[in-house]
């Protein structure tokens, strides 16, 4: 079953020969459960990719294989939907979660709860004058009724910014001392979905300061160590590197300072994450439409 | 497809009709999973365009004993050329109310979803979806279910595919209400 699986695993990162490709191809056309199976295989490919734990190279040919796949990036879309929920509930659904008791069975715990405070209550009258104090130091601690969690890691605070937008809000970080909050522009990188839908954004003129946020996904968050981005457009362009990404709104997010007086025009933004071993991966380039009117609202979605 | 290349296309399928017909719906659904699986959007008409052209040809075809490969060879071309006019569409750019709520709507149509799910589907969808002890997580609910791994995998992607089709449903509601 494991060859099957590696088979399948290979298919699906496009490592397959062409005869072997299409020998499988035809089995799945043949074989309804290999279908099935495969899809299922994909799935953990995508959920190892959203979490950054795939190999530089499988991350490389699914990153490409996603490319030409809308419905495969629905599907990580939905992959790291579910991982997100399941992170809000301390990523410890089943295994550790009590089991829900039924209201008989929670009548039945209370009227033995009751029962052994009242016993208590009348050992402790009964014997408090024969007892010394109780030794709390060397006691050795009760068991505690319920299962105890470990600790709860960090959370992302609810609710999350929308993830493949481009809307400008005013961050919570924003440092006391700043003459002028910035005009901010969100854009969600490797989420893929809306490609081809390339936002346009109205930069007022008279902008004091505009900033550029980037939105991470966790799997790039913590594959990369640093990030670089590049934004061309009608004006300078502008490189970034060794950007470092900051939480902002339980989202990893880069941040870049534009030009408040940039160019109306269609822009491209490019980034690329700097590995442990300093290798540079590219992780997504993003269009993007700049307006400078004066008459539309800056930070009203459409 | 007329009828007369809809019947070249049974009798390539089988030389008893009835059991070409079967043969027909079966190949259709496996096609329309495998366009899905190749990241089509659009799967069930491009399975038809597959055997629309598979249909055309099934006259040459016919002296292959076995067609699968032929389809394929069809499936992957038809598939091509989809992908090729999707990434044309794409270029043009087209601001869009939908590109910025939907991730909002997406994650919450993921919540709603979650709940045509019984407290313990979601429980075992969830924490295989975990990435904290997701190793450790994976073996327990094996444990707990009494069941290897791969039978696991198969298990969550059923309940997977049901959260799926619901968020694809409410999605398809949404643009539909906006159109």
């Amino acid at each position: 079953m494991r060859d099957h699986d590696e088979l399948l695993r290979r298919y699906l990162l496009g490592r397959l020969e062409t005869e072997e490709r299409d020998l499988l191809e035809e089995r799945l056309l043949r074989e309804a459960d290999l279908l099935e199976e495969a899809e299922a295989v994909e799935a953990d490919l995508l959920d190892d990719y959203a979490h950054g734990r795939l190999a530089p190279d499988e991350r490389q040919q699914l990153a490409h294989r996603l490319a030409s796949s809308p419905r495969g990036r629905e599907r990580l879309a939905l992959v790291q939907d579910l991982g997100r929920i399941a992170s809000e509930k301390n990523g410890r659904v089943l295994p550790f979660q009590r089991r829900e008791l039924s209201r008989f069975e929670r009548a039945a715990a209370l009227a033995a709860m009751l029962t052994i405070a009242v016993l208590s209550a009348w050992v402790a009258t009964r014997t408090s004058d024969l007892v010394s104090p109780p030794q709390v130091a060397g006691t050795p601690t009760p068991a505690p009724s319920q299962p105890v969690r470990p600790p709860v890691p960090p959370v992302a605070p609810t609710p999350l910014p929308p993830r493949e937008v481009i809307a400008e809000s005013t961050p919570q970080e924003t440092p006391a001392p700043e003459p002028a909050a910035p005009l901010v522009l969100q854009l969600a990188l490797s989420t893929l979905r809306g490609e081809g839908q390339i936002p346009v954004r109205n930069v007022p003129p008279g902008t004091e300061r505009v900033q550029l946020h980037l939105l991470l996904n966790e799997g790039d968050k913590s594959y990369f160590t640093s990030f670089q981005a590049t934004v061309r457009g009608p004006g300078p362009e502008l490189h970034a590197a060794g950007l470092e990404a900051r939480e902002i709104e339980g989202r990893w997010t880069l941040v870049l300072d534009l030009d408040p007086k940039l160019p109306e025009g269609s822009y491209e933004v490019e980034v690329s994450g700097v590995t442990a071993a300093g290798d540079i991966e590219p992780i997504d380039t993003k269009e993007l439409d700049i307006t400078r009117n004066a008459s539309a609202a800056a930070a009203t979605p459409d | 497809m007329n009828r007369e290349e809809f019947d070249s296309l049974l009798a390539l399928l089988d030389a008893d009709r009835e059991a070409a017909g079967r043969k027909y719906e079966e190949i259709r659904t496996r096609l329309i999973g495998l366009f899905k699986l190749w990241g089509c959007t659009e799967s069930d008409s491009q399975a038809d365009e597959t055997f629309n052209r598979v249909a055309r040809k099934a006259a040459e075809v016919r002296e292959r004993s076995n067609p699968l490969p032929f389809i394929v060879g069809v499936a992957r071309k038809v598939f091509l050329e989809w992908l090729r006019k999707q990434k044309r569409k794409d270029r043009i750019p087209e601001p869009s109310v939908q590109a910025e709520e939907e991730p909002d709507y997406r994650l919450e149509h993921v919540r709603k979803c979650l709940e045509i799910l019984t407290a313990e589907q979601r429980r075992l969808l969830l924490t295989y979806h975990a990435d904290e002890q997701r190793i450790r997580s994976r073996k327990i609910l094996c444990e707990q279910l009494g069941i290897p791994m791969n039978a696991l995998r198969i298990r969550v992607h059923r309940l997977r595919k049901k959260v799926e089709t619901c968020v694809e449903e409410k999605l398809r509601d949404l643009s539909m209400k906006r159109f």
